[in-house]
């Protein structure tokens, strides 16, 4: 046999090289895979360090709520959608993503409910959910910021709960950002979800200021809250907190009615309570970018029915300036025509979220609620003058009243944030009125599915009534 | 003297008495042998007369002094012994005998002992004394025996290769006595033998050698070995270090530059495609630069990543195999394949490294399997220049024919019809506002009798003397498409590799270097899409060459725009990779891996003013985007050689530290109102930008332990300790290791009685376990990004993800066996291997509701997958004569994906996606039932007849996975010609034309055009209609029951093929004629890629799958490659 000869230095010198360098490693290995935050991003711990970042984190719930494709809720959502549900327009082109609303066919996985209607307000309720922890705990912020910054949360945690409760009834609550319990949670009675937004407008009034923070009515002040909390309490049929906050608002003096119908919808107009002012490019308002047609010659995308265009009195020059019309191959196609600007880099038009009109026909329908018959016929006169209609006569009883105030909300808030479509839910009046315009109308149309995705993902939601 | 030297060499036996006895024995024996070895005197003297100044000596003699010996070799080979006389004073008189024994050698052996050294200069031989510690310790063996057949005495074998360079690590065996050996870093051993034994010697790379003892043997044998040239011999890649298939006890598949060579095509992927078993490789689609998905061995993760980890020249791939594009393009969703970035005339080999103990060395990283890519590499001799090109043309092989004018229009009018609908410019504006005469084949116009074509030209330099090799080239590679415009993608490749050995061989040292530029400009349009137009949709442009946005009240949306649209994607890869070992002590070396991986893409697209529809826009438009991936790698490891026993061991040590980064950035610009300014971000005035960062850091110890005992049982261990960012605190660390073993039964002493025919057979095991971290980065991290968009111009922020810091590691634990047998002297070659593996703790997205504000939280879950299958290779050497050869290769893959566990499926969100027991790729939809032919819609049957067809009429329908898949290749060789023809097969299921025609638009509804056999549909009732009615209405029930369609079993179909993937036609031209050109060789050929393929399939490439995308083309190329 023949063998190599081993000298023991050597083998020495083996053991410890393989034995050292594995220690050699061992201690630099976890300092070396603990890595920093990406430098593109900044952690919750530094975001609520300082005014500016603070401020950008709240200014990204409207910036993710505007820079969403025109249809999600923010961004259109609220007012196309249920305007097809009510009575408001219909869809001029075949569409299989608009067909279902127009007709009240929608199915429980319809995806536009799913990812514009749902997904869109849980994502900015997040949002506005971290900021509000991240915001109450932090120590190092000034606290005017501190207070304006937290009242804009809530404002904007409140509008998304509005419309979540008024499109889907019950909805799941989540007023933290803990996924292990949210992830779980229940629908909660639309009334509890509806004192939520309430108790929230509470909060927001008294954090926010009425002076805006920025120039132009572009984030939420105090009267912005207020507004809110109006039409809130008319949801919860609370007549005189309605009316009282109402006319808190319509007494701020800071907000007229604009006399020029053709003004209304401008960017900063005196009419404005808050305007989303539009974030992409070559965008003004997203309603002018929905509703317009590309050319005089072409089929809108969405057009006004027959009966609607009805419901406009004679001589009401909203009738003029707010609806316009493209006449293809011999058929007439009205369209929605608040908005005057299709698009453009020359931004004049904002998104109108709360304007002072809205305020006046709260009031209205507060009083006539109160039997102030008088006060709700003042109120809806101011709009109507406006519109260069006649005063309503000062003797209506207050069903009749009540019926005035739905026209009159009908015609001033045509296409406007799905208020027609909330507004006959809340009065009751939707199985009587879309009933007799719509031939397949059932009374469980009123709401919209709870997507039937989000029900196999939470066990717990239940449907919605005639979606199962 | 003989005495003495034989006790000094039992002494160092091990087995000491036998040894003893033998050499006493020996004694008593040595005059009966005296006068044969008189017999051999004169015999050797004869040969050396007939040797003349030879450079070998023959010489033989007992107790002869030097200078005798030195004039025997001066007669011979005419050198001149110089010495100072007092030298050879104290020399011992030397006995030797020696037969044509290399003159360097026989000097080697005559001074052994002497304390004396030689130097050769010129013909010169000059001879001093050494120094007085240079004695070979080891030299007291006796120069001279005479060898008898009783009893065995010790020898010394020297294995050389045929360089003379001696072989560290070869197996001697005495195939009688089955003492056996192991050459040491001298190529030296010892092994007692007697004349008459037979001795196999073996070497990884090398043939067997079956040597003979004669009685003339002297103390040092000689044995040289060549080069095998049994496939199980060819060098595999194996993680930190080289392979054969004959001794690895891993799985690994290997691709060599010859196979690769031979395919035209621009992306090494393409060129795998069916070549190694349990490599599934699928191309999205016919374009240039299109991706591939690959996969080893099937899905072993849920949701995450499967794909398998790519190293070039050890260096990890920066964007392993994820698209780089963030621009959509005309490739399609899958975007533009990283690879492509490789030249595959630059690759050497491509080894696919599949079970355990192939890959768990890598950790994490190999989960999923790993594709190592070595470049190639100079190789010693004279140095040649080689160039190679080639041209050629591609056509489209497979499309539909569509509806012409009047079928389309006819088909449209009975939708309307069927509908109760009256036509009018909203609902079929074919009808109401195009010119109804008009016609635009557009299969025509995109796809039939157009042309691609493809050149690519190589040049390289390489070979190298001494310690050094080189070798650098170039190769430059262009490939259009058949789309009309001047799209094409266009790459150039340098490639460079240098390397050193020292001249005491301790050093070594290897620097490979590629650096490629690829300029991708295919459009940014797919224009398969175009097929479905209306055959009568408007022309783009007016009469006066203006773009037409709006025909008869109609708003157009035509795609040929994009034609007007500028958009290229330029990537660049450097990737440098160096290799450093020092051998610090005989068996120990001390090794360096360093790398560097960078590979940048940057896209652009220009949306000129005339490409947008001025109702929205009267500027132009542009994006650019930045994609920078870099990897950087350093892997210091040890590794320790010796023989222990019979047995060879391999301890390998190292540490890895790893960092990828991924930077990305996104430049919007618009409301630019001068087209020649489009690439002038300045002249926006409308500007919005992305970013996107990712740090990826990895760091393990790892170690490797081999065991090889006389090459037939073979042990090798791998553990690894991983360390990866991708987990929390305290979650980052991980332990995983591996096991393998072989047996190579032919080997044993009982294979003598298995059939002759049997040469070769090896039994393989291995079990391991990995982990897998393929989840994004930083996901155990809360963050805060900037979206797009500022509001009133100032900055913003969003809550990038929820975080998770409890998560750690998915395991994938990995078994397998294998047998691999050889025939007829190897001829034909059995390779086979069953492999089962199971993964579990998924990490997946778990999916949240909505209401929590996010997707996903990145979670384990006790869900278990499992993938088993066998593989197998048949190597045959059918044909084997001097003038024709024939050889074929074939393999299968036979594979089975199987969800075994997933606790809580049912409540889910996956719940419709996976079946447990079933595939995960299991194809859930309503069961089929034809056309009623009454009411002329489809049919499927209703599980729970309540009148609807929902998920919960669905049946498992099958699954997407491969049945089967492999590739034969048959190549032939007759003289200078070579013929090679590669078959690739796959027997699967997959969706349909049908399904692409359903899911998009409903058949009947405006602009949709359909293929021609659409014709058999329902007209009326008591057709009887292989398709349902038309119809454009979304509340009719034949449009319902288009929904349902899509997914249900009549949307799937047989998409099994069998491709002649590639047929190479090649013909060297004869050494003697182009000698006379100076040339050393000149081969001219003809490759032809994707030449039929034979398919049920209908419409669509059954690979792709889709008949809205550019299947693979059918290319030809003829090329010629001289070599200087």
């Amino acid at each position: 046999m023949y063998k190599i000869k081993i000298f023991p230095s050597r083998i020495r010198t083996i053991i410890g090289i393989f034995a050292i360098l594995p220690e050699l490693f061992f201690s630099s290995c976890r300092k070396w895979v603990t890595i920093p935050p990406p430098r593109d991003q900044v952690v919750t711990a530094t975001v609520f360090m300082d005014d500016k970042t603070a401020t950008a984190a709240v200014l990204g719930i409207y910036s993710q709520m505007l820079g969403a494709s025109p249809g999600n809720l923010i961004m259109g959502g609220a007012t196309l959608f249920p305007g097809l549900s009510a009575d408001e327009i219909y869809s001029a082109k075949t569409s299989t993503v608009y067909e279902p609303f127009a007709s009240n066919s929608l199915l429980k996985d319809n995806n536009s409910v799913l990812s514009a209607l749902w997904r869109a307000p849980y994502a900015y309720i997040y949002q506005a959910n971290v900021c509000l922890e991240g915001l109450a705990a932090s120590t190092t912020l000034s606290a005017h910021v501190k207070r304006q910054l937290m009242g804009e949360c809530l404002f904007a945690r409140a509008y998304c709960y509005f419309y979540l409760t008024g499109l889907y009834n019950d909805v799941p609550l989540e007023t933290t950002t803990q996924y292990q319990t949210n992830q779980i949670a229940p629908r909660s009675p639309s009334a509890k979800v509806l004192q939520q937004v309430i108790t929230d407008l509470d909060s927001a009034q008294a954090l926010l200021v009425p002076a805006y923070p920025v120039t132009g009515p572009i984030r939420p002040n105090k009267w912005a809250a207020a507004a809110l909390q109006a039409r809130a309490y008319l949801y919860q049929k609370s007549w005189p907190a309605a009316e009282a906050a109402a006319t808190a608002v319509i007494n701020s003096g800071m907000y007229t009615l604009v006399s020029d119908l053709n003004a209304v919808f401008l960017a900063n107009s005196s009419e404005a309570i808050l305007q989303f002012k539009p974030v992409q490019f070559n965008q003004n308002s997203v309603d002018g970018s929905l509703f317009i047609p590309s050319s005089a010659t072409v089929i809108p995308a969405f057009a006004v029915p027959d009966y609607t265009l009805a419901a406009f009195e004679t001589g009401d020059l909203r009738k003029s300036s707010w609806i316009k019309s493209n006449t293809v191959g011999g058929k007439t196609y009205s369209y929605p025509y608040k908005y005057k600007v299709r698009n453009g880099f020359t931004v004049t038009e904002y998104n109108m979220v709360e304007r002072l009109a809205e305020q006046y026909l709260i009031r209205a329908e507060a009083r006539a609620q109160q039997n102030d018959i008088s006060g709700a016929t003042a109120d809806l006169d101011t709009i109507r003058v406006r519109a260069g209609l006649p005063v309503l006569p000062i003797s209506l009883d207050k069903a009749t009243c009540l019926l005035a105030v739905e026209q009159e909300r009908r015609i001033e808030l045509f296409m406007e944030w799905g208020h027609r479509w909330l507004d006959l839910r809340r009065t009751g009046r939707i199985d009587a009125v879309l009933g007799a315009e719509k031939s397949n109308w059932t009374s469980t149309d009123s709401l919209y599915p709870i997507p039937f995705k989000e029900i196999q993902k939470n066990v717990f939601l239940t449907q919605n009534p005639g979606y199962n | 003297m003989v005495k003495t030297a034989i006790c000094g060499g039992s002494a160092r036996g091990s087995n000491r008495h036998i040894t003893r006895s033998a050499s006493c024995g020996f004694r008593t024996k040595m005059l009966l042998v005296m006068r044969l070895t008189i017999f051999l005197l004169t015999v050797a003297c004869l040969q050396v007369s007939a040797s003349g100044n030879a450079q070998t000596v023959s010489f033989q003699g007992k107790d002869v002094p030097l200078e005798k010996v030195f004039t025997a070799v001066r007669e011979q080979t005419g050198y001149v012994f110089l010495y100072n006389d007092t030298l050879l004073a104290d020399t011992r008189p030397v006995t030797i005998h020696a037969v044509q024994l290399p003159l360097a050698q026989f000097l080697d052996l005559l001074i052994k002992g002497q304390d004396l050294k030689y130097t050769l200069v010129s013909k010169s031989i000059i001879v001093s004394r050494a120094p007085v510690n240079a004695a070979p310790s080891d030299n007291t063996l006796p120069l001279w025996r005479l060898l008898t057949d009783n009893p065995p005495l010790p020898i010394r074998i020297r294995v050389v290769d045929a360089d003379g360079k001696p072989l560290a690590g070869a197996s001697v065996i005495n195939k009688k006595t089955k003492n056996s050996g192991v050459s040491n870093t001298d190529g030296m051993l010892g092994l007692n033998v007697s004349a008459g034994d037979i001795l196999t010697i073996s070497f990884v790379g090398f043939g067997d050698v079956d040597y003979r003892v004669t009685p003339t043997d002297v103390a040092i044998i000689v044995i040289k070995l060549s080069p095998s040239t049994s496939p199980l011999d060819e060098l595999q890649v194996i993680a930190y270090g080289t392979s054969t298939k004959r001794l690895n006890t891993a799985d690994v598949g290997t691709v060599k530059a010859v196979d690769i060579e031979r395919q035209p095509v621009g992306n090494p992927m393409a060129a795998l495609e069916g070549r190694v078993p349990g490599l599934l490789i699928t191309q999205s689609g016919g374009l240039p630069g299109a991706n591939f998905t690959v996969q080893i061995r099937g899905q072993n993760s849920l949701v995450q990543g499967s794909d398998p980890l790519f190293i070039v020249d050890g260096v990890p791939f920066a964007p392993n195999n994820t698209s780089i594009s963030s621009i959509y393009s005309s490739v399609g969703p899958a975007g533009l394949s990283p690879l492509n970035s490789i030249s595959p005339s630059d690759i050497e080999s491509i080894d696919v490294l599949k079970d355990a103990d192939a890959t768990s060395i890598y950790g994490s990283r190999g989960a999923n399997g790993v594709i190592l890519i070595t470049t190639k590499k100079g190789k010693p001799g004279k140095v040649t220049l080689s160039a190679n090109v080639y041209t050629g043309a591609s056509v489209i092989t497979r499309s539909m024919n569509m509806m012409n004018t009047q079928q389309y229009l006819a088909m449209r009018r009975e939708a309307l019809q069927h509908d109760g609908v009256t036509p009018d410019i909203d609902n079929a504006p074919e009808l109401e506002a195009f010119d109804t005469t008009l016609y635009t084949d557009y299969k025509k116009m995109f796809f039939s009798g157009r042309k691609a074509h493809t050149t690519d030209a190589q040049i390289s330099l390489a070979g190298g003397g001494g310690g050094t090799q080189f070798l650098i080239g170039a190769d430059y590679h262009q490939e259009s498409t058949i789309y009309p415009g001047d799209l094409k993608d266009r790459r150039v490749s340098f490639h460079s590799n240098l390397s050193h050995v020292s001249i005491d061989k301790r050093l070594t040292a290897n620097l490979s270097t590629i650096y490629v530029v690829d300029d991708n400009r295919l459009g940014a349009y797919n224009f398969a899409g175009m097929l479905r137009s209306a055959p009568n949709a408007p022309p783009l442009y007016d009469s006066a060459g203006k773009v037409i946005w709006e025909k008869n009240g109609v708003s157009l949306n035509n795609p040929l725009v994009f034609q007007l649209n500028r958009q290229s994607a330029s990537t660049s890869n450097l990737l440098g990779s160096l290799q450093l070992g020092y051998q610090l002590l005989p068996g120990l070396t001390l090794k360096a891996s360093l790398g560097y991986n960078m590979v940048r893409i940057d896209e652009m697209n220009l949306q000129p003013i005339p490409s947008r529809n001025p109702a929205d826009y009267a500027t132009g438009a542009a994006e650019f985007t930045s994609n920078v991936f870099k990897s950087w790698i350093i892997e210091p490891q040890a590794e320790y050689n010796r023989n222990i026993g019979k047995g060879r061991l391999n301890i390998l040590a190292g540490g890895t530290w790893q960092e990828t980064v991924n930077n990305w950035s996104d430049i919007n610009t618009d409301s630019i109102t001068n087209d020649a300014l489009l690439q002038s971000i300045g002249a926006a005035t409308s500007i919005r930008a992305g970013s996107d960062y990712q740090q990826y850091r990895y760091s393990a110890v790892f170690g490797r332990l081999g065991y090889s005992w006389e090459e037939k049982y073979i042990l090798n261990l791998t553990a690894r300790r991983d360390g990866s960012s991708r987990f929390g605190p305290g979650r980052q660390f991980a332990n995983f290791g591996a096991g393998g073993l072989a047996w190579i039964f032919t080997k044993e002493a009982f294979a003598r009685q298995l059939p002759g025919f049997l040469s070769f057979g090896k039994l393989r095991v291995s079990y391991g376990a990995s982990g897998n971290d393929q989840i994004g980065n930083y996901q155990y991290m809360d963050g805060w990004g900037s979206p797009f968009y500022p509001y009133n111009g100032t900055a913003t922020l969003f809550p990038s993800r929820l975080a998770n810091s409890d998560y750690g590691w998915e395991v994938n634990h990995k078994l397998e066996g294998g047998l691999d047998l050889g025939f007829i002297k190897d001829r034909i070659l059995l390779t086979s291997a069953y492999f089962y593996n199971r993964s579990g703790n998924q990490l997946i997205p778990y999916t949240l509701p909505y209401q929590t504000g996010f997707t996903f939280i990145t979670e384990n879950i006790p869900a278990l997958i499992q993938n088993s299958g066998l593989e197998f290779t048949l190597l045959t050497k059918n044909i084997q004569s001097s003038g024709f050869n024939w050889t074929s290769s074939f393999n299968l893959t036979i594979h089975r994906n199987k969800l075994l566990k997933f606790p809580g499926l049912a409540t889910s969100s996956y719940s419709n996606a996976y079946v447990v027991g079933k595939s995960l790729s299991t194809i859930r939809g309503a069961h089929y039932l034809g056309v009623n032919d009454t009411t002329g819609v489809f049919q499927f049957t209703d599980v729970n007849k309540d009148g609807l067809i929902n998920t919960s009429d669905n049946f498992i329908l099958g699954n997407q996975d491969p049945k089967f898949y492999g590739g034969l290749q048959n190549s032939f060789s007759y003289k200078g010609w070579n013929l090679d023809v590669f078959l690739e097969f796959r027997r699967q299921l997959g969706q349909n034309y049908l399904y692409n025609i359903y899911n998009v638009n409903v058949p009947g509804t405006s602009n949709n055009n359909l293929p021609l056999s659409m014709e058999n549909r329902w007209r009326k009732p008591g057709d009887h209609a292989t398709f349902q009615k038309v119809t454009q209405d979304p509340g009719s029930a034949a449009y319902a029951a288009a929904a349902n369609f899509v997914g249900s079993s009549g949307s799937y179909s047989d998409a099994s093929f069998i491709r002649l993937k590639n047929v190479s036609l090649s013909y060297s031209v004869p050494s003697d004629f182009i000698k006379r050109a100076h040339i050393q060789g000149c081969r001219v050929y003809l490759h032809i890629q994707n030449l039929l393929t034979i398919s049920h399939y209908e419409g669509a490439d059954p690979e792709v799958k889709d008949l809205f995308t550019l299947p693979p083309l059918r290319t030809f190329t003829a090329g010629i490659q001289i070599t200087l």
